[in-house]
């Protein structure tokens, strides 16, 4: 039997249960960590087949707290931690992605409906849950009808932005109305081609209620001078998590607005504190060498500008770490809980990095790029299950893709 | 032949899931839970198979809407080979590093070709068949706006500007094959010295420009330059080429670009602007010369109009690849070079 694992956010092994009763001993690993014994389900150590518990090392008291306070609804019965685990290799997806550039420009684009399908279902199909992958079923020809009108709107707006630009930010803000009931077609239309287990996922939050949260978020945290703005991303993760469904089950998401305020708050007092330091940097570099002193003097601006654009990265992966791993810890299904155990410092690499990797590639190393997003973050999710079986089908009204290609083209970011 | 395949059985309705094994005989594929006992059934062509892609695993969907995953695709594969199903091309293209490579190469040349051959020449078309009163539309606004923010009235003496229009009548009689409409403003600090063509024919000159200008034939070439961008609707095309190039880059780096690199999805159509930009001023110079030539007129009077310019604006090359005009030594020596006969 090969046990692996999964303690501080790495995975170790695989061991034999005498290794593993050992390392439990000099305490490297406790009864509370999570281990996987049949190549499929995540488990606690000390329900691995032939465990043998030695005094002294039973769960700590602390190690029921990995499990998180959403869980606590459950009821009696320990529920299992699934590791996600993402299989796809950027190399195996750049054949993948290659076909689909050549085939697009082939067609004059309209084979990208199909390669959008494709693709999708390369990320999916590789994401494996419980040893069940995911897939997406939509039909390309709705895609490609809805690619075709927003491509329509798209061409009068750049029209516009060379020949006129005050018309096309009037086709912006004519546009503004609408994003409400774009947000709400996309997400359906999403969910409603996700399947797992052969159950689809649905999205169920109204129009009404989305134009109260998206249109009225945005006029209050606008009238607020952007006070509000923490409380009004907390609303929309809440609307797009909170209405998930699968099968008939409904996910119910609940994040702290105060969370979303600490993290506004830590970002703007780093800023301050990173504008005077930046602002004394550049005084004491201006007085080592003057302007125009010739050598070096060009480079000034350009590593001051690079800092700043660092600075903004750091800022912007701390706000999207913080907030991705709060909102999937308080997001729950019944009898199913997440975790998201992502870190700072890994995100801002992993920006970084991709970035270098697609300018040294002129955008060739994209596919690998794409893996390497998705890999970091489903490998820093588990979803925590009594039971994964007990989902039955709801009613599912079809949707067209045109909500969520007008979506994409005006830069709708729905992130969940 | 595998006589079974291993995988998961879904079963319909429900997001319950066993261990199963699926088998097929005489064209019909079965499957069976751990016992042996039938959890379904269906002829081959009655099933759904997603199609092949990389080593995700494999859905095979029943009528009854349930489902069997299997990640054994060369398993599943033989079986509908033998039932006459392929498994599809696209899995065979993008599975085989020799037909990845190919269509590496080959992306890349078809990219190629689209950027230098394939949107310039869809431009050329596209930009020829817009209606007249959509060219008048658009070229009114820019000028307005133009107006608004940078332009000023010309101060020049009605006379003068008289005499510059009857100039270019008199020395270009066979101008009647575009309309033009040749207005005078003042650059101020921002143009200067500078000439410019709006779709609709109507072409502007700063005072500035013509302060500087020392000779009519001067005047005559920067006119024909202009002309040159009208006939040939460049500021249309280049337009339409800088929009299908970013609808290109979003198409194909688009999904891999989040938040902060988004930035980069603006990359190819920022170079690609300079490159195309110079390749028309290239054609609006081409244009001059023949036009020059055919009233009698030198070349290289375009090139002295040139040189005065860039003595009044000193603008260096160091940024070559973003610049939207040729050096304008090149400019001046094919200028030198070009055909005239007189």
């Amino acid at each position: 039997m090969k046990i692996y694992l999964h303690k501080d956010d790495s995975g170790h092994g695989p061991f034999t249960i005498g290794e593993l009763n050992e390392r439990v001993e000099t305490g490297e690993f406790s009864p509370g960590d999570f281990a996987c014994h049949d190549g499929k389900n995540w488990v606690r150590v000390d329900e691995v087949p032939g465990f043998s518990p030695v005094e002294g090392t039973k769960a700590r008291p602390g190690e029921e707290s990995s499990v998180p306070s959403s869980l606590s609804h459950l009821g009696r019965k320990e529920p299992k931690a699934h590791q996600l685990v993402f299989l796809g290799t950027g190399s195996e997806f750049f054949g993948v992605w290659i076909t689909n550039t050549f085939l697009t420009l082939c067609t004059l684009g309209i084979y990208s409906a199909w390669a959008k399908v494709r693709q999708i279902n390369y990320f999916y199909g590789n994401t494996l849950l419980d040893g069940s992958s995911f897939s997406f079923v939509a039909n390309p020809i709705s895609i490609l009808k809805g690619r075709l009108i927003a491509l329509v709107f798209f061409g009068a707006y750049l029209y516009f932005q060379t020949v006129d630009p005050l018309i096309s930010i009037w086709i912006m803000l004519a546009v503004l109305p609408f994003v409400p009931l774009l947000v709400v077609r996309s997400m359906r239309f999403r969910m409603q081609n996700t399947e797992f287990r052969g159950l689809r996922f649905n999205f169920s939050g109204s129009v009404r209620k989305s134009y109260g949260v998206y249109l009225g978020g945005l006029i209050l945290s606008y009238i607020t001078a952007g006070i509000l703005f923490p409380w009004w991303e907390c609303q929309k993760k809440q609307f797009l998590l909170g209405n998930l469904k699968y099968g008939s089950a409904n996910f119910r998401s609940l994040p702290q607005v105060g969370a979303f305020y600490k993290c506004a708050g830590i970002c703007l007092l780093a800023s301050i504190g990173g504008f005077v330091l930046l602002m004394v940097v550049a005084m004491g570099v201006g007085a080592i060498f003057p302007m125009g002193s010739g050598s070096g003097s060009d480079i000034i601006p350009l590593v001051l500008g690079l800092l700043f654009y660092l600075f903004i990265g750091v800022m912007a992966a701390y706000w999207y770490t913080f907030t991705t791993n709060h909102v999937v810890e308080v997001t729950s299904l019944p009898s199913v809980a997440f975790q998201s155990r992502m870190l700072t410092g890994e995100v801002l690499g992993l920006w970084i990095t991709n970035i270098l990797l697609l300018a040294v590639t002129i955008g060739l190393a994209t596919p690998w790029v794409m893996v390497r997003n998705a890999r970091y973050r489903i490998s820093r999710t588990t979803v925590l299950a009594e039971d994964l079986d007990s989902f039955v089908a709801g009613q599912v009204e079809r949707t067209s893709a045109l909500g969520e290609e007008l979506g994409e083209t005006i830069d709708l970011d729905i992130g969940i | 032949m595998k006589s079974e395949i291993g995988g998961k059985y879904h079963y319909s309705g429900s997001s319950r899931s066993s261990e199963a094994k699926m088998i097929c005989t005489q064209g019909e594929f079965r499957v069976l839970d751990e016992e042996g006992k039938q959890l379904a059934g269906a002829r081959s062509r009655e099933v759904k198979v997603s199609s092949r892609l990389g080593s995700v695993p494999r859905m095979v969907r029943f009528p009854d809407r349930s489902c069997f995953e299997t990640p054994d695709n060369d398993g599943l594969d033989e079986w509908l080979k033998a039932s006459g199903r392929g498994s599809g091309i696209l899995s065979v293209l993008e599975g085989k590093l020799r037909y990845v490579l190919l269509l590496g190469l080959a992306t890349i040349l078809l990219l190629w070709a689209f950027v230098a051959y394939g949107i310039p020449s869809l431009a050329k078309v596209a930009a020829h068949q817009l209606p007249r009163d959509f060219l008048d539309e658009a070229s009114d606004f820019t000028l307005e706006t133009l107006d608004d923010l940078v332009l000023e009235p010309s101060e020049l003496e009605e006379d003068r500007r008289k005499e510059i229009r009857s100039l270019v009548d008199a020395t270009f009689p066979w101008k009647a094959e575009t309309d033009y409409q040749l207005l005078f403003r003042r650059g101020g600090e921002d143009l200067g010295a500078n000439a410019f063509a709006l779709p609709n024919g109507v072409i502007v000159f700063t005072d500035e420009l013509v302060g500087l200008l020392e000779s009519d034939e001067e005047i005559l070439a920067v006119f024909a330059h202009e002309y040159g961008h009208v006939v040939e609707r460049h500021s249309l095309r280049q337009f339409l080429q800088d929009s299908a190039v970013t609808v290109l880059s979003f198409l194909i780096i688009g999904e891999a670009t989040d938040t902060l690199q988004e930035a980069l999805n603006a990359l190819p159509a920022i170079f690609l602007h300079g490159a195309y930009s110079r390749e028309f001023e290239t054609h609006a110079d081409d244009y001059a010369f023949r036009m020059l030539s055919e009233a009698g007129l030198s070349p290289k009077s375009l090139g002295d109009a040139l040189r005065r310019l860039e003595e009044e604006h000193g603008m260096g090359d160091d940024m070559q690849y973003f610049s939207t005009h040729p050096p304008t030594e090149e400019r001046i020596r094919r200028a030198n070079e070009a055909e005239w006969l007189p």
